[in-house]
């Protein structure tokens, strides 16, 4: 199974405390190799971001560029790849604010 | 059905993903190198999700807008007072686990909820914000939150390739600070097999000129006509109309035969630029109709779901909305001029 | 009385001498090795290692502490504490320890504080890994366990190090090139190690355009997927016994005189700095304490360069460079043969392979040899032997949520 059920489970608490929320990128990085189930993703930029004086990290979506100081914003999106059977893991990216 | 009571639309928001595939590199893919098909259907462009999107991530992105625009300046509005979400698609990511379980639990409502999937072809959208008008005016729910959306899958080769597109439009009902109020609705169904799809297939079979006359330009005729005669009202009555948009040809031949003018019509025409982006193709040509309308404004929209069916409703704006939409950003005009362009290969790749 | 209530009382530790250390043949891609096969190698091979005149007795291991990251993932393979004990015929008491890329260093940790309680007085210390059977993706992903796996979704562990070479570019102005010369003195280090991953030189130009993996960090600046084990005999005895009864004295095997064990916030995001491992910096103090030395008298260290941009930081933060300078020292030849400090003359785990679990024992294995016997280096007139007295061995654990750092003393 590719995606745990419970771990999704408790993964979906979180989501609401971001999405359409704001940040700013602290670090970013793009990512041009990774795990198996983020391959169709690539590439990717991974980041810290601040959000009300706290921080966290997230991937941007795909194919986007993301810069030190770039204003984002949390939204939805699918966070790896599924195949025909497994639960679809969604979670939280960053996209550039427009 | 008359509509005497306040009932109406509080808030929408629309969500059109940022890239799009011009109909000229559609047609270089099909290799019909001057048939110039996407000229004929009016269609230019179409919108083309990002490989990480589907119709949930777009249901919370249109959901988002329509729930903040609730808050913008009403501090009597309270998220928990929705409790009903129906979400009506062709491309629910799911057989079985509805799109509104990750939508609701993105957008943060509360558990008590009235939830299901819909899926009427490109009606299923606006069947979803009747269903929800239902529950308010009967006093189940407070407030209601309807979403068309798709991520459009057609056939490489195909004719519907040049226009299946991807978006989402989400309307918040009730019947307390209303923008638009909701003056009557009425809808029509039969059996007219123009657009199926069985349950293992990956894309729809559809029946070419047949769903021209017997499906789409019938069932919006006997829809638009019911409503009218409910509302004692012609079409001259109307500030706008808004027609189902299969393509952009389709909208203009219906509005003509029904006695509307391109006037009417023309502030709810995107499909040029989006492509026929299905469950929500009504709701956002609503939408860019309500992002420029007045007070007092009268609007009916009809809309046309393949099997068949359709739903019509008729709005009156009111000074709410002028009001409301002050403090408003990201209309559907600012997001489909913020589109990028993207090769036909991609849109492949993040339509697979 | 006093020494009760003193917050900084040093630890009083029994002299734990090293007296046998030994490294696998060698680190790598090694098809016809399995973990058992690895963990076997290292078993016999260290017995071997105590002494010239003979084998040592198996029976003075009164137990074995092996150390290994995810064989429960690479190698379908738990319960390691029985594979190694069986290999013995007296079955000793075995303990696996884990903390990702630090779990050689914390069995190290663990199989001192036996010895330091007194309940044993020889121990052995293993590290194995056996990776390479997955592709590069799939060990990407068994690897990314050593971050917080859903704080940190989507990371993987260039990338973590990518931010934190971002942050230190950022403050300091560290440059590609610098990155880079970690790389190219690594791997001509490790032309010196017979038991390195790569027997290769590169040029800056070669690891700067090397292709990117996570920006800025490319393919050179990043340490392999590698097999391999490395053990160690520890006691606090003064002699042992071999297998055909003669005695060997310890007098002159080596020391372990301070060690230091620190921990920090698991995820990059709650550090308090991004260009310090902050872990790296108690852990030193606390080593360098009990040692009753500085930093200034390391003559030689083994630093943990999972990536370039790692041993930049550790040269910084265990006090042989100001903060911030460690790029440009590495450039200007201050950390290899001739410089002030001598930094991973096996290769560090940039050439000489890092086998996860066992990098923490190789470290203190190849460092114990060092010290016993020197390291052998090419003058333009002939080779000489240098000879060093004291060794530092530093292990992090992830992107610096645990980091082990040893003193050894010839």
């Amino acid at each position: 199974m590719l995606l745990n059920p419970a771990n999704y489970w408790r993964k979906n608490k979180n989501w609401n405390n971001f999405v359409g929320k704001l940040g700013e990128v602290v670090f970013v990085t793009r990512v041009e190799v990774t795990s198996p189930e983020l391959q169709s993703f690539l590439p990717y930029c991974f980041a810290i971001v601040e959000m009300d004086g706290e921080r966290y990290e997230f991937m941007g979506e795909k194919g986007i560029e993301l810069k030190k100081g770039d204003k984002v914003e949390f939204v939805f999106r699918k966070v790896s790849d599924s195949n025909n059977s497994s639960l679809i893991n969604y979670g939280i990216k960053l996209v550039l604010k427009k | 059905m008359n509509n005497t009571s306040d009932l109406g639309i509080v808030s929408y928001g629309s969500y059109i993903p940022g890239n799009f595939v011009t109909g000229k590199n559609i047609e270089a893919a099909q290799e019909k190198f001057g048939s110039d098909i996407y000229k004929s259907l009016g269609v230019f462009q179409k919108s083309v999700p990002s490989i990480d999107e589907d119709t949930t991530t777009i249901s919370v992105q249109s959901g988002s807008q329509a729930i903040k625009r609730f808050f913008s300046d009403s501090k009597s509005n309270n998220k928990n007072d929705i409790s009903c979400l129906f979400i009506g698609s062709e491309s629910h990511p799911y057989a079985v686990k509805p799109t509104g379980t990750m939508v609701k639990q993105a957008l943060g409502l509360s558990d008590n909820l009235s939830m299901a999937d819909l899926q009427f072809a490109c009606k299923a959208g606006t069947q979803a914000l009747q269903i929800c008008f239902a529950y308010i005016g009967s006093g189940i729910s407070k407030n209601g939150l309807a979403i068309g959306s798709d991520t459009a899958q057609s056939r490489p080769g195909d004719v519907l390739e040049y226009t299946a597109g991807a978006g989402s439009a989400a309307f918040l009902v009730g019947t307390q600070n209303i923008i638009a109020k909701l003056l009557g609705t009425a809808s029509v169904a039969t059996d007219t097999p123009d657009f199926w799809r069985r349950p293992r297939m990956k894309y729809p079979e559809h029946a070419g000129r047949f769903s021209g006359e017997p499906a789409y330009f019938y069932h919006i005729a006997l829809a638009a006509k019911k409503i009218m005669a409910d509302l004692k009202m012609k079409p001259k009555d109307f500030d706008y109309c808004v027609f189902h948009t299969p393509n952009a040809k389709f909208p203009k031949m219906i509005a003509k035969s029904l006695g509307f003018t391109p006037e009417q019509l023309k502030p709810s025409l995107v499909v040029d630029k989006i492509g026929n982006v299905y469950s929500a193709a009504s709701l956002i040509a609503l939408s860019s109709v309500l992002d420029i309308a007045t007070k007092g404004q009268k609007i009916l929209m009809v809309s046309y779901g393949s099997g068949s069916g359709s739903d019509a409703f008729a709005f009156e704006t009111t000074s709410l909305l002028e009001k409301k939409r002050k403090t408003w950003k990201r209309f559907l005009r600012n997001q489909i001029e913020s589109m990028k362009e993207v090769s036909y290969h991609t849109y492949i790749k993040n339509t697979e | 009385m006093k020494k009760q209530t003193d917050k900084n009382a040093v630890r009083e530790i029994k002299s734990v001498k090293i007296v046998g250390s030994f490294i696998s043949d060698h680190f790598g891609e090694l098809w016809d090795k399995s973990l058992n096969d690895l963990i076997k190698e290292a078993v016999f091979g260290v017995l071997k290692n105590v002494s010239k005149d003979g084998d040592f007795d198996p029976k003075e291991i009164e137990a074995v502490y092996i150390a290994n990251m995810a064989s429960g993932i690479f190698n379908n393979q738990l319960h390691l504490n029985a594979v190694v004990s069986e290999l013995f015929e007296h079955f000793p008491p075995s303990i696996r320890v884990e903390g990702a890329c630090a779990s050689g260093s914390l069995a190290m940790i663990t199989a001192q504080d036996a010895l330091n309680s007194g309940r044993y007085k020889t121990v052995m210390v293993l590290g194995v890994e056996k990776m390479t059977d997955f592709n590069s993706n799939e060990a990407t992903k068994v690897l990314s366990s050593a971050s917080d796996y859903n704080f940190e979704y989507g990371s993987t562990f260039p990338a973590l190090y990518a931010l934190l070479a971002k942050a230190h570019m950022h403050k300091y102005g560290t440059t590609r090139e610098q990155l880079s010369a970690v790389s190219v003195k690594n791997h001509a280090h490790a032309l010196t190690n017979s038991k390195a991953h790569f027997n290769k030189l590169f040029t800056l130009e070669q690891v700067s355009q090397s292709s990117m993996v996570a920006d800025p960090l490319r393919l050179l600046d990043c340490s392999p997927v590698s097999d391999g084990s490395s053990a160690v005999i520890l006691s606090t005895k003064d002699s042992g016994k071999l297998l055909d009864g003669k005695t060997v004295n310890y007098k002159n095997k080596p020391k372990i005189i301070g060690m230091g064990h620190a921990q920090d916030f698991l995820s990059l995001a709650n550090r308090k700095s991004l260009t310090s491992l902050n872990a790296t910096i108690k852990a030193a103090k606390d080593a360098f304490k009990q040692a009753g030395l500085t930093s200034k008298d390391i003559e030689v260290a083994e630093v943990h360069d999972c990536f370039t941009i790692a041993e930049i930081l550790a040269i910084e933060d265990l006090g042989f460079f100001k903060k911030g300078t460690g790029g440009q020292a590495t450039l200007d030849g201050q950390t290899t043969f001739g410089g002030k400090v001598l930094i991973n003359p096996s290769g560090g785990l940039k050439a000489c392979g890092h086998p996860v679990g066992a990098t923490g024992v190789k470290q203190v294995a190849y460092l114990a040899e060092l010290l016993e016997n020197g390291i052998k280096v090419k003058t333009d007139r002939s080779k000489k032997i240098m000879n060093f007295k004291y060794a530092l061995a530093h292990n992090v654990g992830g992107s610096g949520a645990t980091v082990v750092v040893h003193i050894l003393e010839k």
